[in-house]
Formats: structure tokens, sequence, C-alpha cells
């Protein structure tokens, strides 16, 4: 009984100590509609938050571009001015005018000497989120400087996606990286200015916290927090049922709870994780039978894999690829609803034994099984082979598989130009994105026609029309399985702050800058 | 001893070689991972002429047995290598992260040592003890440690209220001394530790008892006890002192068990330390973290099993 008053005491002590120090609350002068302070889930080192030295996944990619601007930024329709106040285009001529006042977060004044020398540089040494390509790929041929606000880019080649490439490499302040010779190492004095809304005043790799600073005097536009911090956290949703965090993934098992209450808001990512089933044609040259890759359609229950792995968050996968949520879906794209018995006519004579590849992490394997017994079913003996993430990319890169299971996310930026990356036999299977990851031993000219031209088409409507045409095509041909798309939301606290947005191109609302902006 | 020291060289050299050449044989490209989960999309993908520069970059374009002799030549210099992942220097990472690891075995075991000798003593003494702890102490060692930590991390401080719900301090607090950073610092530790503690205390317990009561059946101590002395030096002195290699062995050969239970736990409860670089350095084949990070364990490993080693033939010898 003593020891037990003892132990109590000294876990009160210790609470009622640490109890005082909790965040640093500043208590400067809120602008109309800010907010003092916005929390995230953090706890994972992301990279400090610097052109080449964040990581190369959406997060990290988000808290550098917090702290950096670029000449564009997108909103929920198109490009917006950041940084540039204007832009016009003659042929292959980007013509931008910086905003009066644009300035680094040291004070010193952004000219359009910084913008050259970033393009300069960035030739030199490609940063992470290379925009404007690296090596024999670098977009842009020359520039002009015409005065402290004014430069005209040339590009090296000109397509509908051009111009918001230009404009979405961060600007490098020239008096501090111009005496760095190895930017990938270099943490002197420095490396986080930038000229972005936000200043990183506190970053703890060890723990993966992160403090963003509003710069008021940002000539773009107004922060929406005096302050944004990425805090550790074990489970981000007792963190929020906690208040700790202001802004969580719903999952979807708990919707009905969330989406009645009316102090919640909701992002919703409209089938923004997909997953394709990809085939090596030349370990399977019998699917080349177009009327059996339409079997292997008629075969999958995808609408249970939408039920019972998705729970109910998403939709079946369109045969054209795209997603129904998106405005560039094609809604005359052909329909293969789940036929067992035509399936099975076709494909138990042939006595297809296949294995499909797939990853041991996320929900992959789930649906593996589900398809393969659903391929069973069908006659074709499938054996599933699970592998660690970074194996199944190494087997999927390499064409070692007969069927692979591929899912990531993505699938919802606009406009839909990783059509061209999967289908386009020039384009597919290069880098390391898995929308590169495409059929292997497949070739269509006229799929790649059209998913050549519509990356060169610059009237955005008559591109919304071939990639239409495109997705038709590519429901017709079938040159890999559309299994299903997975929605997911992101749920926050009105009370706190409202302006949690996504922009036509990209739906993790966390990680769009206008998301910390007044608008 | 000679004998002895050159097997412990042997492994580590051993060890050295497994761990340069395992994870660049396994399959994986540390600048391909394209694998992704909702929100980690990698928007951000290298294209393939900055592959090919990011290659040259690190040297991984360079033939294995090139790359191993660069690498000991690096490591002889006292350098760790280049993180691909964290983008810094492979012996920063680890000792920005280190000191949360240490910090939270060190108080795990000295708490488990005291609490299974303390537990020992008691069986030893009671009979009514000795039939009740052994059953209990065999069902708490067989749960995994993250379990453990899942039903703290939910039963617990989940409906405090008060109790940190992860990481190993307040993010971004102004404290206003040294003790409120501590007590702080004690505050996020408290469930991890007690995890940890859980999970190590039967082993301790275990060999703890046997050893006692071993010592025990001894005739000194029935001479002790004919002497008179109080059964309290009886135990401090004649019980404890005898029964205690055996028990310092073990602590030594716990650390392999400590590290074990905190990396698990550090990932459930968001705490910061070594357990998340090595999930991350293997999932996205990070070579020169992975050297860095299981070289390092490697090497406290074979240390420790050498202290263990050292203790138990100066016990024998005795």
């Amino acid at each position: 009984m003593k020891y037990r008053k003892r132990l109590l005491s000294v876990l009160l002590a210790l609470a009622l100590l640490a109890g005082c120090a909790a965040p640093a609350s500043q208590t400067g002068s809120l602008l109309p509609g800010q907010v003092q302070t916005l929390r995230l889930a953090g706890g994972t080192d992301w990279g400090a938050p610097n052109p080449f030295l964040h990581q190369s996944r959406g997060p990290g990619q988000a808290r550098m571009r917090l702290v950096y601007g670029s000449l564009l930024e997108k909103d929920e329709t198109g490009d917006v001015g950041w940084l540039a106040e204007s832009w016009r285009q003659s042929g292959s001529e980007y013509t931008f005018t910086l905003r009066e006042g644009a300035k680094f977060q040291d004070g010193t004044p952004l000219t359009t000497a910084d913008v050259a020398f970033t393009i300069d540089y960035y030739r030199a040494h490609p940063p992470v989120s290379a925009s404007l390509g690296a090596g024999d790929a670098f977009l842009v041929e020359s520039y002009a400087v015409q005065d402290e606000r004014t430069i005209t880019i040339t590009a090296a080649r000109t397509d509908a996606d051009t111009l918001s490439a230009l404009g979405s490499f961060v600007i490098l302040p020239r008096h501090i990286w111009e005496q760095v010779d190895d930017p990938y190492t270099y943490t002197g004095e420095g490396y986080l200015v930038g000229s972005g809304a936000y200043a990183c005043t506190g970053y703890d790799a060890a723990t993966g916290s992160y403090e963003f600073t509003a710069q008021n005097d940002f000539c773009a536009g107004t922060p929406a927090a005096q302050r944004v911090l990425f805090v550790p956290v074990s489970d981000p949703l007792l963190s929020f049922e906690r208040g700790e965090i202001d802004i969580t993934d719903m999952p979807a098992d708990l919707a009905g709870r969330y989406r009645d209450d009316p102090s919640i808001g909701l992002v919703e990512k409209s089938d923004d994780m997909g997953t394709k089933l990809l085939v090596n044609f030349e370990k399977c040259p019998q699917l080349l039978d177009k009327s059996l890759r339409e079997a292997l359609y008629w075969a999958l229950d995808r609408q249970a894999v939408v039920d019972k792995v998705f729970r109910g968050a998403g939709s079946v996968g369109s045969a054209g690829y795209v997603p129904p949520s998106s405005p560039y879906y094609a809604p005359g794209c052909v329909q293969y609803p789940y036929r067992p018995g035509k399936a099975k006519a076709l494909l138990e004579p042939l006595g297809l034994e296949l294995t499909m590849l797939c990853a041991d992490s996320g929900d992959d394997l789930a649906i593996a099984e589900l398809l393969a017994n659903d391929l069973r079913a069908a006659g074709v003996a499938v054996t599933v082979q699970a592998y660690d993430s970074a194996t199944r990319d190494q087997m999927v890169n390499a064409g070692d598989y007969e069927l692979a299971l591929v899912s990531n996310g993505g699938w919802g930026n606009n406009p839909p130009d990783y059509l061209r990356t999967v289908f386009s036999d020039t384009a597919k299977n290069k880098g390391g994105n898995p929308h590169n990851m495409g059929p292997i031993g497949y070739e269509n000219a006229a799929i790649t026609a059209l998913a050549d031209a519509q990356k060169a088409e610059p009237d955005p409507d008559r591109r919304k029309e071939l990639l239409a045409e495109l997705q038709v095509e590519i429901s017709r041909e079938i040159p890999l399985v559309v299994v299903a798309t997975r929605s997911s939301y992101s749920m926050y606290r009105k009370d706190v702050y409202d302006g949690w947005m996504k922009t036509y191109a990209y739906q993790q609302a966390e990680q769009n800058r206008l998301s910390y902006m007044l608008r | 001893m000679k004998r002895r020291a050159l097997l412990f060289a042997a492994t580590l050299v051993a060890l050295y070689l497994f761990n340069f050449f395992l994870p660049r044989l396994m399959p994986g490209d540390p600048l391909q991972y394209s694998s992704a989960v909702g929100g980690e999309e990698m928007d951000a993908a290298y294209t393939a002429e900055q592959l090919e520069q990011l290659r040259e970059w690190y040297g991984l374009d360079k033939p294995l047995a090139q790359q191993f002799r660069d690498t000991v030549s690096r490591n002889l210099r006292g350098d760790w290598g280049y993180s691909i992942h964290y983008h810094m220097p492979v012996a920063e990472v680890l000792a920005q992260r280190l000191p949360w690891t240490a910090g939270l075995m060190a108080v795990s075991l000295a708490a488990s040592l005291a609490a299974g000798v303390a537990l020992a003593l008691w069986c030893v003494r009671s009979e009514r003890a000795d039939r009740v702890l052994p059953a209990a102490a065999s069902l708490l060692c067989e749960t995994p440690p993250y379990l453990i930590g899942l039903l703290l991390l939910f039963c617990v401080a989940a409906p405090s209220g008060w109790l940190p719900l992860g990481g190993g301090e307040t993010a971004f607090a102004v404290y206003t001394g040294p003790v409120q950073r501590l007590a702080d610092l004690a505050l996020h530790a408290l469930l991890p530790t007690v995890s940890l503690w859980l999970v190590m205390t039967p082993g301790f317990f275990f060999t703890a008892r046997a050893s006692c009561l071993a010592v025990a059946s001894r005739p000194y101590l029935t001479g002790a006890r004919a002497k008179g002395l109080a059964e309290g030096r009886i135990r401090r002195v004649y019980l404890l002192r005898n029964a205690a290699p055996p028990i310092i062995a073990r602590a030594f050969l716990g650390l392999g068990q400590a590290l074990g239970g905190a990396l698990l736990v550090e990932n459930v409860f968001g705490y910061p330390g070594v357990g998340t670089v090595m999930r991350e350095a293997v999932r996205y084949r990070d070579y020169p973290m992975l050297q860095g990070v299981f070289g390092l364990s490697a090497l406290l490993m074979v240390c420790s099993l050498a202290a263990g080693d050292w203790i138990n033939r100066k016990r024998g010898a005795a």
C-alpha cells in the first residue's frame, strides 16, 4: 500500500511537471481567419525540407514545398500564379514576371537572377523532385533575363505539361547556393532558406518533428496558420480523438461514425489508390489472344475486392484505367462484368498454370488471394507468390513474373498523363515510378500514338478528347487488367481549421500548400 | 583467452562481410522503391537520367568488389558512409537516434534485473510465491513485446488522458528548466519502458530463482543461520552475492532481447530510436544504413556475449 502510494505520487509529479511542458503557444497577433497552430501527424523523418535532402515521396516533397516557392501553383481548376504574378507563352518561349516584393526568408530580394541560377544549378545538380528533368532530358534549352522581375525560358520541347513543369521547380537563393559544390550533403548556413509561405524553424530528424512558421509578409498570399507542426504520434486516430492533431485519415470502417458528426469535415481522395494486374506476355504468350484477356476480366469478381478489402470505399476499376470519379474518365470504355461461367468456358480447356506476384504488405496479398480464387474457379491454376515490396518492385521492373499485382497511389492525379507512362511503348517501364510499370511483351501502335499525342496536344479540350479515345482503346485492347480503385478521406475538425483542399492535380489535402493559405 | 579473443574477432569479421554482401545480394534497389501506400506516393520519382547520376554519386554503378574495397577503406577511416534514404551521414543518423534506444534499453534492463532478483528472493522465502510466480512469468515471457505495448497504449495511455500517446518528448516544447525536461522525457518513456520491463523481467526471474535456489542449499548458508545472523544479511551477503554471476551474465546476454524488444516497442509507441531506422533501412534497401545499424547491433551483441562469457568463465574458475 505504501509503495503504491509512492508510485502514484511519482507519476503524478511527473505528469504535473511534464504537463507544464506543453508545446510553446506563441501568442502573437493573428490576422483575421488565421489560426495559431495546425498540428499534423509526424514521427517519420521525411528528410530535411530542402530540394536536395527531402525524401522522394509525397510527404517529403510537401514539407519542402511549404518552405520553397515556385513560379506557379495549382488550385482546384488549374495553374495559378505563385511567385510569378503573370506568365505568357509564345511557341517554346515562356515568359514569367515575378511578383513585387518577392524575397527569401533571410530578407534577400528574390529576382530573376535567382531563377536563372536555379535552372543552371539544377542542370548540374538535379534535385530530388526534378520537374525540369535531368541529363539529356533537361527541359530548359536556354533562358534570357529581361529585367529583375521578368525572365523568358525557352523549353527544349513543348507539350501540354511544359508550363506546369516550368512553373513547379522551386527557386534557390543564389547567394547561398552559389558557394555550394555538393548540395546532396550540404547542411550549412542557409540550407533551409526558401521563399515560401512558411520557414522551417524546427526539424528533428530523430523524432520526425517539423515546425514551420508563417511568413506573414509572403508576397503571394497569407499563411493560414502562424505555425504548422508535425508531431510524433503512435496511432493517428487516437491522437486525433484526443485533439493532439487536427487532421488525419478516416478508416473506412469508421466512416458512419464520423460522417454524421457535424464538427468533422472530410476531404475525399476519390479512387486515388489503384490496383492493377500486370501480364508478362513474354512468359504468357497465350494471353496475347485478346479473347483470353477478356476472359480474365470476366473471371474476376472485382466488386468483391471493393467490398471485402476496401470495405466499400472505392470502385471497380475502369478497363480504360482512369477511375470513374476523374473528370477525364471516358464513359465509353468497354465494361467487363463478372461472368464466371463465360470465363470458365474459355479458360478451363487451356489448362493454364500461372504464378501471381504480389507484395506481402498493405492489402495486396488479400486482393491477390481473392483474384487467385476467382481464377482457380475459372480453371486457371494460380499460385500466389508474395514478397516484400522492394523485392516485388525489382521483380516487376525486371519482368520476372507471369502475373503481377501492383497497387499504388496517384490514380486521381490530373491530367492522367500516367496513361502514357503505363501504356505508351516509348515511355513504359522506365524510371522508378509505379505508374511506369506497364505490360511487358506487348506493343500497341494505336495506343502508343494516342498516348504520345495527348502529351503533345496543347489545347486542353482536345487533349481531354484524346485521353478519352485512349481510354476506350485501352479498354478494348486490355494490355493489363484494372482491378479496383480505392477512395479514402482526410478528416479534420472544422472548428479548428476549415481550409483543407485538394487541387485538380493532386488529392492529398495535407500535402497541398494552398491548404495552408488563407483563401 | 587469446583463442577466444580471436574467435570473437573472426565473428566480427564474418558479420561485417555478411553486413556488406547480404543486403546487396537481396533483391531490391535503393533508388527504385516504387511501392506506395496512401499519401506516400512517389510523385517525386527519379527519372531514368537521375537514376544514372545518383547511382554514380553513391558508387552503386561500380562492380561489387570495388564497392567493397571502397567501403572497407572508408570504414577504416571512420567514415560509415552516407545514407541513401536519410540523405545524411550514417554515423549522424545513428548518433541522433541511438541515445533514445540506449536509454530505453538501459532503464528497462536495470528495472527488469531488479524486479527479477526481488521476485526470485521472494520465491526463496515463500513457497506460496514460488508456486504462483513461475507460472505467471512463463505466461509473460511468451507474450510479444509489441502486444504488451499495444495493450498499454489502448488500455492505459488512451483512457488516461494524461499519458502521452507517442513520441519521445513533447515536440517543440519550451521548458522552464532541466527538471521539467527530464520529467517530460520520463513520462514519454514510461509506457515503452514498462512494456520492455514486463517482457524482460521473467528471464531475469528464472535465472535468479534457479541460481538462488542452488545457492540456498549450500552448507555455508546453514552455517550462517546457525551463527544467528539476520535473515536479511544472509540473503544479501551470502545468498545474493554467491548467486550473482549467472544473473550478471544473463544481463549481458539479455542485451539482445532488450534490443529486439526495444525495436518493436519503438514502432508501437512512435518512440524515436534505431528501431525505425532498422525498419526503413531494410524497406528501402539503404545499403550504407543497413551496414551501419546492423554493424552496430552486431558489435553490441558480440561485446555483450564476450562479457557474459568472461563472467561465466570467471565463475567456473572460482
